[in-house]
């Protein structure tokens, strides 16, 4: 486990792509224009370095059994050289982590997670593991992670490595440095589609997995883009949206869930919540008319109506955008809402 | 008449397998033609609350598994379950609202509306 150093030589290598980094994090902001960077994200493809994004191994005959009794979507039909992704949630119904998980072989997974540290989901995983065949660990030191996502995303991936790759497809691409997995999802979780594809190396393959993809097409976006575009798309981040407050349900994760797949920590919960329609409070994408702090109290008519969880690094289409739960009753697109002295106004989160 | 379940005191160390279900164990035992065979006890991660109980015929005990005398059976329960399932008694409830094979779990702080899963 070496994770701060890697960070610190992926920073070193960004920065030698042009990356400009921020001061405390290190984590790329932009390579030059982020507002150019934005457009790659709808127009072609985006390639995102992932800093702070974790990577785990789950090894073990019954680590896929595990993970279906403990998370929310049906893992069983997993078969390797496929992935799904899913939600870790506490007995509460709350959420751990979200998790891709990437089925290498049939006693192999890779479990990717944008939270900054593996520690949550490793801890989770291993206090459930009594009698099982099965090991969790950390290995956001030794593997690198990048994404690219946008439509043309399978191109880049074609030219780079000569495979082609369909939704859920998790491969490991002949001719690539061993341990070299690609992973096919949408990222779009709310709808529509977006394609993203997560590519995991050796971290001493960084540097030329990185070209490889920009040489391919892939245009290096920083995280102002990165975050612009998930906001403007309403996909809830670790740390802001994805947190243990929060069940799967509220976060828009309902595509995440198996309702069918019978029991698994907090599935009482969260079946409960959906069957008697009894969310307190859901996500929502927020336009508003100034400048506006994430986890600012949202108001209607003085009585609280919600809280922001993330504003927009950048505009999108000339708007200002953030995230935010939302109370039942003012969860309608159109809704007025205030912030201090700012108008905020819920929106239909796009889907196209 | 009132009838008056009194639930056997179980050693801290042990768990105990009711004369009922015991009888049931021997009944599948039987139905599946198995002549040697114990009860595997454990428990797992998952289901609603966090752990469930997995209940198993088997032909015999594994290498990690306490074995227990109950009724006229052998009980194995693997050493790493065991911690979640001392105290525990192992019943049979049957009929049309019966339950089947019901725990009664002193570890358990909760259990699922299906009492087949338990936090401790």
């Amino acid at each position: 486990m070496n994770k701060p150093a890697t960070v610190r030589t992926q920073s070193a290598f960004l920065a030698s792509r042009g990356a400009v980094l921020d001061g405390r994090s290190k984590s790329p902001l932009h390579f030059g224009d982020p507002s150019l960077e934005l457009a790659a994200f709808s127009r072609s493809a985006a390639l995102v370095s992932g800093a702070g994004a974790s990577r785990m191994v789950h090894d073990g005959a019954d680590a896929l059994d595990l993970l279906h009794r403990l998370s929310t979507n049906d893992l069983l039909q997993l078969e390797p050289g496929r992935s799904a992704l899913t939600v870790l949630t506490s007995e509460r119904g709350r959420i751990i982590d979200v998790l891709n998980v990437a089925c290498l072989r049939e006693d192999r997974l890779l479990l990717l997670s944008e939270s900054r540290s593996a520690l949550p989901a490793v801890e989770w995983i291993e206090r459930f593991t009594i009698i099982e065949d099965a090991a969790v660990r950390d290995v956001s030191g030794e593997l690198a992670g990048f994404a690219v996502i946008g439509p043309a995303a399978p191109a880049v991936i074609r030219s780079a490595f000569d495979v082609e790759l369909g939704p859920g497809d998790a491969v490991s691409p002949a001719g690539a440095p061993e341990n070299t997995v690609l992973v096919a999802s949408n990222w779009a979780l709310n709808g529509g589609e977006l394609t993203r594809v997560d590519v995991v190396t050796p971290a001493s393959e960084a540097e030329a997995t990185w070209d490889r993809l920009s040489a391919a097409g892939a245009s290096p976006v920083g995280e102002q883009a990165f975050h612009a575009k998930r906001i403007s798309r309403a996909v809830p981040f670790p740390g802001c949206e994805l947190t243990t407050e929060i069940n799967p349900l509220e976060a828009g994760l309902k595509s995440l869930i198996s309702f069918t797949k019978g029991c698994y920590v907090g599935q009482e919960v969260v079946a409960r919540l959906d069957t008697y329609d009894k969310l307190q409070k859901r996500l929502a994408q927020l336009e508003f008319d100034r400048d506006l702090p994430a986890g600012a109290e949202l108001t209607a008519d003085g009585k609280r109506a919600g809280k922001v969880t993330s504003v927009s690094p950048l505009p999108v289409s000339g708007k200002f955008l953030a995230l935010g739960y939302v109370r039942r009753g003012y969860w309608d697109a159109g809704t007025k809402l205030q912030c201090g002295e700012a108008t905020v106004t819920v929106r239909e989160v796009p889907t196209g | 008449m009132t009838t008056t379940h009194t639930k056997p005191k179980v050693p801290v160390n042990s768990i105990h397998v009711t004369p009922k279900a015991a009888g049931k164990v021997r009944e599948f035992a039987k139905r599946d033609g198995r002549e040697q065979f114990g009860l595997k006890v454990a428990v797992k991660g998952g289901g609603c609350s966090g752990l469930t109980y997995v209940l198993d015929i088997v032909d015999g005990p594994a290498e990690d598994d306490k074995v227990i005398e109950q009724n006229g059976i052998e009980v194995y329960v693997p050493k790493k379950a065991f911690v979640f399932l001392a105290g525990t008694v192992l019943d049979f409830s049957d009929g049309l609202n019966g339950k089947g094979f019901e725990f009664t779990n002193p570890n358990a702080k909760t259990s699922c509306g299906c009492g087949t899963s338990f936090s401790v």
